[in-house]
């Protein structure tokens, strides 16, 4: 449904997006991940062409969005820093997106007007960032869209609007079937609804996958021998890391777990668990838990 | 209504699964009873969508439940647990923990039987008393 | 590739038009109250001048009054010259015309709402043209209606004008503001905020003119024999300024302006097609203008300080000519650098700091 291809893009002589490869299937919440400063908004951005990468190219619902009125007509975009034409009042600012877009269902943009009850003579510029987001997701499904593209959706927001948010995107995607990518730099509300990630930092993509697949593979075990950890075992390839504390390993393992237990089963081990890893601790391993300040992110 | 734990390595949809599992085993569903629709539930639980369809599907695929076009998915009435082999191993697995535990503690055989015993009864007890 | 030219876009011209209403209503009533009222009081002040000669018995030429009424009223209306104030509405309105359409968009990064919206680069350019246009006009329609209104009731001013004078008189007033406005137009596509728009727009105006001058008398001042050229100086300008979109103050109804404004209005759009959104709020739009902007502004002050340090000392000693030589060197180097630091400034005090 969205797919970035090879992105390079330069901000003046920074070139903050690298090589970029990015596939956000149909259907699915994908959510992007990565610190401040990563490129998650220069991604989106460019995802939606408000920039042009230098490089690479962006399909979008299978066309190339460049200059795309047809598309754009069913991506709905809620930025984090919203900038609409200040003196516009919230009903005119209404009136453009209605009269914009074809596909407007004016049902439930009053639905969600009863949800979200904002002032329709208040002037843009006297809103709150809060009330803003809350606009701009009304507005943006509104218009019924195929894709629904946020970034930081919840930064800046309390709470109780938080999951009002959260809770509304559940429900887009309940009804309706919409492909949503999500950037935020805070794993934890992502990580309930989401069911795709992809780390960004500095520029590049580090890891894209599905969460249950990364449940599923990468596993950790804990682990004793009466004789030491066999050489065997120390040189799969498939582990990602080994701690141990006295007689107890501590081995993460990134794939084929079944092999691996396999292969330590026919050593006899005294002590034999598999302990729960979060998706938090999951990227910690996968990302080699070098220099990536990964424990900034993720809270 | 169901006791999800994100921080699980176990998938989303596993525990979901899992927890009708249970409750049709503690008697919380019966069999014929409507669950709620994929919609519905990934609202009231503010999960993925695809995670509680994943599920569903699964469900019908063990033939836990059985979905009807239009109408909604239903506990079936036939459920007859089946013997999964790689769900046997895991099984098998935890009661060797248990029975390490247990062993390490000092009880004895006798006893690891009839906290075996005691355990069934507090599940199935709900549904004995119906 | 959009292959429709004419673009009317009903939802993005509202917006746009809603932008300029104020300045439409501001420059209408401007022009009501130094030509409109001028013209359309005649009827009465006429009347009321006979009424006064016949009741103190002065004799009057009736047709000479008349025909005086007559001439002034068609100075009014077919000599920008006749009023101070008329060129003011010249130059100032297409600029801030443009000023208000696309570099305050650009100032308040609100093309980004535009850009992710079902709408083309060109529907957004085509709908602010037209916006433009239509606000040139407008002003002048609506108090030239109110002067052809003013015939019907007064069959007096009749004597003094007619309908068509009126219409050439909007119609001249939109000739004129055409290619400075496509001129704007330009400058628009290729500044990223409101004051370098507006402060561009007005020196490459005059550019011609001014830099002419300024080689002339820093020449003049090296002790360069000019000659003959210092009589027909005043001349050289005018012609120059024939190049420039200013020609059409001293150039009535020639085509050539209206076509070299399409023109221009073509360039503009091509130019606005390869805008960057992320170079909006920057002094200049495309990167690769910076080096030339600020050695451009660098030789203008250099001539121009060099030309000032040359009065300062000639007002206090009387120099050889070698030392005169000296001095306006001296006032290059230190112009040259000033202007290079004071342009380099003004583009990084707006650059990105994404």
């Amino acid at each position: 449904m969205i797919r970035g291809y090879n992105i390079d893009k330069y901000l003046g002589r920074d070139k903050i997006l690298n090589n970029v490869n990015i596939n956000v299937n149909k259907g699915s919440i994908y959510g992007l991940i990565g610190p401040n400063g990563a490129g998650k908004t220069t991604l989106l951005k460019t995802l939606v062409d408000i920039y042009e990468p230098e490089k690479g190219e962006v399909f979008i619902l299978g066309e190339s969005i460049k200059d795309n009125t047809k598309i754009k007509a069913k991506i709905g975009y809620v930025a984090d820093n919203l900038k609409f034409y200040p003196n516009f009042k919230l009903e005119d600012t209404v009136d453009f997106y209605r009269n914009t877009y074809p596909f407007w269902d004016e049902e439930k943009f009053i639905q969600l007007k009863n949800i979200f009850k904002l002032e329709e003579k208040k002037k843009l510029k006297s809103l709150s960032k809060g009330m803003k987001t809350q606009l701009a997701l009304m507005l943006n499904l509104s218009i019924s869209p195929k894709i629904l593209i946020l970034d930081e959706p919840t930064s800046g927001l309390d709470p109780v609007i938080k999951r009002k948010v959260l809770d509304i995107i559940i429900d887009e995607v309940a009804e309706n079937e919409t492909t949503v990518l999500i950037s935020s730099h805070h794993l934890g509300e992502l990580e309930r609804i989401c069911d795709y990630i992809g780390i960004i930092h500095e520029g590049q993509i580090l890891l894209e996958d599905s969460i249950e697949h990364l449940k599923l593979n990468v596993r950790k075990i804990q682990v004793a021998f009466k004789n030491g950890l066999p050489e065997e075992i120390k040189n799969n390839p498939d582990v990602l890391s080994i701690e141990n504390r006295g007689k107890v390993y501590e081995i993460i393992v990134n794939e084929n777990m079944d092999i691996f237990m396999e292969s330590i089963k026919k050593h006899n081990p005294i002590l034999l668990e598999t302990i729960d890893m979060s998706l938090e601790e999951i990227f910690v391993y996968k990302m080699g838990g070098v220099g990536y300040g990964f424990e900034d992110i993720i809270l | 209504m169901f006791n999800i734990d994100i921080s699980s390595s176990t998938p989303i949809y596993e525990q979901i699964v899992d927890n009708v599992k249970e409750g049709i085993l503690k008697g919380l569903f019966e069999p014929g009873e409507k669950l709620p629709s994929v919609r519905e539930l990934a609202k009231t639980m503010r999960l993925n969508p695809n995670t509680v369809q994943k599920a569903y599907q699964e469900l019908e695929r063990q033939k836990v439940t059985i979905t009807l076009r239009g109408k909604g998915t239903y506990i079936s009435t036939d459920y007859k647990p089946r013997k999964d082999e790689d769900k046997l191993m895991e099984v098998k697995e935890m009661f060797k923990k248990g029975i390490v535990e247990a062993h390490y503690m000092g009880f004895n055989e006798e006893d690891i039987i009839n906290m075996i015993k005691e355990l069934l009864e507090e599940l199935e007890g709900g549904k004995a008393n119906d | 590739m959009d292959l429709k030219i004419l673009s009317f876009n009903k939802v993005l011209f509202k917006k746009d038009f809603n932008m300029v209403k104020f300045l439409i209503l501001f420059i209408a009533g401007m022009l009501f109250a130094t030509t409109t009222i001028n013209i359309i009081s005649r009827g009465n002040a006429f009347n009321n001048l006979q009424k006064y000669y016949m009741e103190n018995g002065i004799e009057y030429n009736r047709e000479k009054i008349v025909e005086d009424y007559k001439n002034q009223v068609d100075w009014v209306l077919s000599d920008w010259n006749s009023n101070g104030i008329n060129i003011l509405f010249i130059i100032g309105m297409p600029i801030t015309l443009i000023a208000l359409l696309f570099s305050e968009e650009k100032r308040q990064r609100t093309f980004e709402v535009l850009q992710v919206m079902p709408y083309t680069r060109y529907e957004i350019f085509f709908n602010k043209l037209l916006v433009a246009l239509v606000s040139m006009a407008l002003p002048f329609i609506i108090n030239g209606l109110i002067m052809i209104l003013a015939l019907g009731f007064s069959p007096t001013l009749r004597m003094f004008y007619s309908v068509g004078q009126v219409i050439k008189w909007i119609l001249l007033y939109f000739y004129y503001q055409l290619p400075i406005l496509a001129f704007a137009l330009i400058f628009g596509t290729i500044t990223g905020t409101t004051v370098s728009h507006i402060i561009l727009t007005i020196i490459f105006l005059i550019f011609p003119m001014g830099i002419t001058t300024l080689i002339f008398w820093n020449l003049d001042m090296l002790g360069l024999n000019l000659g003959n050229v210092n009589m027909f100086f005043e001349n050289i300008l005018i012609n120059i300024m024939n190049y420039t979109p200013l020609g059409v103050l001293i150039n009535q109804g020639d085509i050539i302006y209206i076509l070299v404004s399409l023109g221009m209005i073509i360039l503009a759009k091509i130019l606005f097609s390869k805008n960057k959104i992320e170079r909006n709020g920057e002094t200049l739009e495309f990167e690769k203008t910076e080096s030339f902007f600020k050695f451009g502004v660098a030789i203008c002050t250099a001539l121009l300080v060099g030309l000032i340090f040359s009065w300062i000392f000639n007002d206090y000693v009387s120099l050889s000519q070698v030392s005169v030589v000296l001095i306006m060197f001296l006032g290059y180097v230190v112009g040259g650098i000033l202007g290079y630091i004071a342009a380099h400034f003004s583009i990084k005090v707006n650059k990105s700091k994404a």
